[in-house]
């Protein structure tokens, strides 16, 4: 039978592409079609360029790349930069977060189908109107991250040391006004989304159609250490610095991302993974608002907190390796971002003396992690005397998540050829399975 | 050692530069060496797009003639040269451009020897170096 | 009025391109009131083997730079079957930050390569990388080029509405006028399409809508993370911080100046600019505080990475020493635009 191919794969940030060869065990890879070259751009550069170079990446690697030259300066911002900075994060979670819900739904609705026809044909013109809402949100919490930012998308403000300006006083009273609009619409979001979408039966089996159990969660905790948590228990726990010694970033020829590994996986069992070439199931692990709940996250206000009860209530306790709980996860953290902004943005959380604490000397090595809407990301990067970058690593979510992007894909397929369905339904499945990651 | 012969395009300032130049044996001498001159009133007059541009066209190497320091006859024009000279010849090394191929030479009015001289020296430096590796459409 | 079939795609680079366009859609206008969206893989989930199908395209908006040959042949496929192509974004314009990959390449320098697998293997070989990183309108004749990095979203649906048009034209196009250079305003207005080759930003250079204050043209010394911050009000060049916005278009609204930080040029050279780094070498060396040589040679010491700065967006199609050999039919089209 003819190979099933999905090039560009849909809603995925890197161009990628997915080939399934439907026989009796089916064949399938995931592969990211275009490389990133991130040492290509960086390397040769000041290291002061770095957080503004590494924003094409997205918001959370310019925060990154502004940590990893705070440890390279030795300095720590003040704290009004801190929240700026912050403040920059829960927006762009916001955002994230958003979209993916919101294609999630256009999954049901065409996004560019008018409302007339929709009403026509009978189908929920709630969710397309939904939709609408859902998209409109999205550009005011970038909105809010172009304040903090200087730039929704590919931000600027955040500097060595801090941020590179104060706000004004019309953004403090923008801030709040959007704040107030995305708690609001967060909560209608999730109920809507518990009363129509997660029991929508297209849209439930396609997710729960794989899981990727048990993959172990990678994420910081609160007291920025990096945990590694797996079978019920903590596997690994180290320091953000130690993480290049620890994970190695491996590219098999088929892909031009390489995969996250650690190094050494402690024998742990996780034999119900498929079986791919060149991957051994038991080094690898996964990140993003999935694992973090798996490693026991407890999101921000009461509305976060009610949807993760919701999201027990209908699949259980954590540990999950399902779509449909990474998706579900996705809503928690939503309204959880939401509370945070209400809580963030406020003029004194803002106000000081400085917005940037001068460094006096220089390192040769600097170290950035952070939790970003996709996951756990960790910059490394080292300097010559004169401050310019001759090493950088980068480990963000799209390699840390590129071995179960790859075993989703085999379960999917696997699953859905089970049924004997068509090509069209086991593309939809596929591309709805990767959608969270 | 290539057998190229190098083209040099020099910038040559009326004042001093082109009064050491302006010798029938001068000027064949310079003719010889492959060098093409461009007259300018000031070496001052010289923006870095017309020596970007000359390397990017086919010149194997540009020089810039220049009243000497306290001569120039619009008081700052040579220190103006001079300053852009130095950082330009920065940006040419990291795009890739040999130090060899871009040089500013102060040249007073009785003192041809200098000119020549930078020149033979100029290109025999090009000659040994070849063609330049960028340029418009080399990549 | 029949409604314009449109095309969206990325090639090598980011999705926030398109997402601007995605969010004009439904913030400001749906595109779906002149547009029939009819191949844009990222929201509609077309795939690459559908371009061979694909009827005839009004307008492409085509994104990211051309890094791999699947990219190449997406170029030329979309141009074969699109009536206007237009470059959305610094890397479809300029090549965009993927083009600082060239830098590393001198004299046909061959990176480590990929797909050594033959076309039978399992998993199927990647699309190979080019030997150089370039822009759209070097691999084909772009039509309409949307600049910035990310573009902005006032400038986009200006380039969205004159190039879409619908019934309601008149009273939109005002908006798209009124952001655009004379002649290209003049054209919309009309009803024209604006001429072929125009870049949707303006003419002259982004000091013409920054907001600081230019006192005197004097750099005395590079100012460094050391030091302590610029003045907000005045001039940044003038206070020693490297900043482009005097080689580069205008059109943003000094975004980055407005936020603290220099312009590192996502628009592209203004319009009167040969080559931005050979003019901002002008600029800054032509202002030196100082005229002792040796001071000279000591400021300019302090300088890193020219290269990767002035030419940080644009290096595959506006550095001209550093323009990749043309393509095949592309002979005229070095340096664009």
């Amino acid at each position: 039978m003819q190979a099933i191919t999905l090039d560009p794969v849909r809603w995925q940030e890197e161009p990628a592409r997915i080939t399934v060869l439907p026989q009796e065990k089916p064949k399938t890879c995931f592969q990211v079609t275009a490389p990133r070259n991130i040492e290509e751009m960086c390397v040769g550069r000041p290291a002061e360029e770095l957080p503004r170079i590494l924003s094409i990446l997205s918001p959370s690697h310019h925060l990154a790349a502004a940590r990893a030259l705070d440890s390279l300066y030795g300095v720590e911002p003040p704290v009004p930069a801190q929240n700026m900075r912050r403040g920059l994060l829960v927006a762009s979670t916001f955002a994230h977060h958003l979209k993916k819900l919101s294609f999630l739904l256009s999954s049901l609705e065409s996004p560019f189908e008018g409302h007339h026809a929709a009403r026509r044909r009978e189908r929920a013109p709630a969710a397309h109107r939904m939709l609408d809402e859902a998209m409109r949100h999205a550009s005011l919490s970038r909105e809010a991250a172009s304040i903090l930012g200087g730039r929704a998308d590919h931000p600027l403000s955040a500097v060595a040391g801090g941020v590179s300006r104060f706000l004004k006083k019309d953004h403090y009273v923008r801030l709040e006004e959007i704040a107030e609009a995305c708690n609001a619409f967060a909560v209608r979001l999730a109920d809507y989304f518990q009363e129509n979408i997660w029991e929508h039966a297209g849209i439930r089996n396609n997710l729960l159609a794989s899981g990727v159990g048990p993959l172990p969660a990678l994420t910081l905790e609160e007291d920025g250490k990096v945990l590694v948590y797996g079978n019920g228990k903590g596997i690994h726990r180290f320091s953000p610095e130690e993480t290049f010694e620890k994970i190695e970033l491996r590219r098999e020829r088929w892909s031009y991302t390489p995969f996250a590994r650690l190094k050494e996986h402690g024998g742990e069992d996780f034999s119900p993974l498929p079986e791919i070439e060149g991957l051994a199931p038991g080094a690898c692990f996964f990140v993003g608002p999935l694992a973090r709940f798996n490693a026991g996250s407890v999101p921000c206000g009461s509305s976060a907190r009610e949807e993760l009860q919701r999201l027990a209530d209908d699949l259980g306790p954590f540990p999950h390796h399902s779509p449909l709980a990474a998706c579900r996860c996705l809503m928690v953290e939503l309204t959880g971002a939401a509370q945070e902004m209400k809580d963030l943005y406020a003029e004194p959380n803002f106000l000081g003396p400085f917005t940037r604490t001068v460094p006096t000397e220089r390192g040769r090595e600097g170290h950035g992690a952070l939790e970003s809407p996709e996951g756990c990301i960790f910059h490394r990067l080292e300097t010559d005397e004169r401050g310019v970058v001759r090493g950088i690593q980068v480990l963000d979510a799209a390699m840390a998540n590129h071995a179960l992007r790859c075993f989703l894909v085999q379960k999917t397929a696997e699953s859905f050829l089970g049924r004997r369905s068509g090509t069209n339904t086991l593309k939809k499945a596929l591309e709805t399975s990767l959608l969270p990651f | 050692m290539t057998d190229h012969e190098p083209k040099i395009l020099v910038f040559l300032c009326n004042w001093c530069p082109a009064a050491a130049v302006d010798r029938p044996d001068v000027a064949a001498v310079a003719a010889e060496k492959g060098v093409r001159e461009v007259r300018v009133f000031c070496s001052g007059m010289v923006d870095p797009s017309y020596v970007v541009k000359a390397l990017a066209s086919g010149a194997d190497g540009v020089l810039i003639a220049a009243c000497p320091p306290g001569n120039c006859h619009y008081m700052t024009g040579n220190v103006r040269a001079h300053a852009r000279y130095h950082l330009l010849q920065k940006l040419l090394g990291e795009l890739g451009v040999e130090r060899e191929r871009f040089r500013l030479e102060w040249v007073p009015h009785h003192e041809s020897h200098k000119y020549l001289a930078a020149i033979d020296e100029m290109a025999r430096g090009l000659a040994k170096l070849g063609p330049a590796k960028v340029g418009l459409g080399r990549g | 009025m029949a409604k314009k079939r449109i095309a969206v795609f990325t090639a090598t680079g980011c999705r926030v391109c398109e997402s601007v366009l995605l969010d004009l859609h439904y913030t400001v206008n749906p595109l779906t009131r002149w547009a029939d969206i009819v191949f844009w893989p990222y929201v509609s989930g077309n795939s690459r083997d559908e371009l061979e199908k694909l009827d005839g395209v009004d307008v492409c908006f085509f994104a990211g730079a051309v890094r791999t040959e699947a990219d190449r042949r997406a170029a030329s496929k979309l141009r074969e079957k699109s009536e206007i192509v237009t470059a959305l974004g610094a890397c479809a314009a300029f090549g965009g930050m993927p083009g600082l990959a060239n830098l590393g390449m001198v004299e046909g320098e061959e990176k480590e390569e990929s797909s050594p697998l033959s076309s039978d293997s399992f998993p199927p070989p990647l699309p190979g990388r080019e030997p150089c990183v370039r822009a759209l309108p070097q691999v084909v004749e772009t039509d309409y080029f949307i600049a910035g990095c990310p573009p902005t979203p006032p400038l986009t649906w200006a380039a969205v509405q004159s190039l879409l048009g619908g019934e309601d034209r008149q009273n939109i196009l005002a908006f798209a006028t009124s952001r655009l250079p004379g002649n290209v305003a003049e054209a919309v207005a009309s009803g024209a399409l604006p001429p072929r080759g125009t870049v949707f930003a303006g003419e002259k250079a982004v000091c013409a809508s920054c907001s600081r204050i230019k006192e005197k043209k004097r750099f005395k010394e590079l100012r460094k993370s050391r030091d302590r911050d610029a003045d907000p009000s005045r001039c940044l060049l003038e206070q020693g911080v490297f900043c482009q916005g005097i080689v580069t278009r205008e059109g943003c609204g000094g975004l980055c100046t407005a936020a603290g930080v220099p312009c590192r040029g996502c628009f592209g050279k203004a319009e009167a600019v040969y080559d931005p780094g050979a003019r901002m070498v002008s600029a800054v060396a032509s202002t030196f505080e100082t005229l002792d040589p040796l001071e000279v040679e000591k400021i300019v010491g302090d300088f890193d990475d020219l290269a990767g700065t002035l030419y940080r967006y644009t290096l595959p199609s506006q550095c001209v020493l550093r323009c990749p050999p043309p393509l095949e039919g592309r002979e005229g089209a070095t340096c664009k635009p």
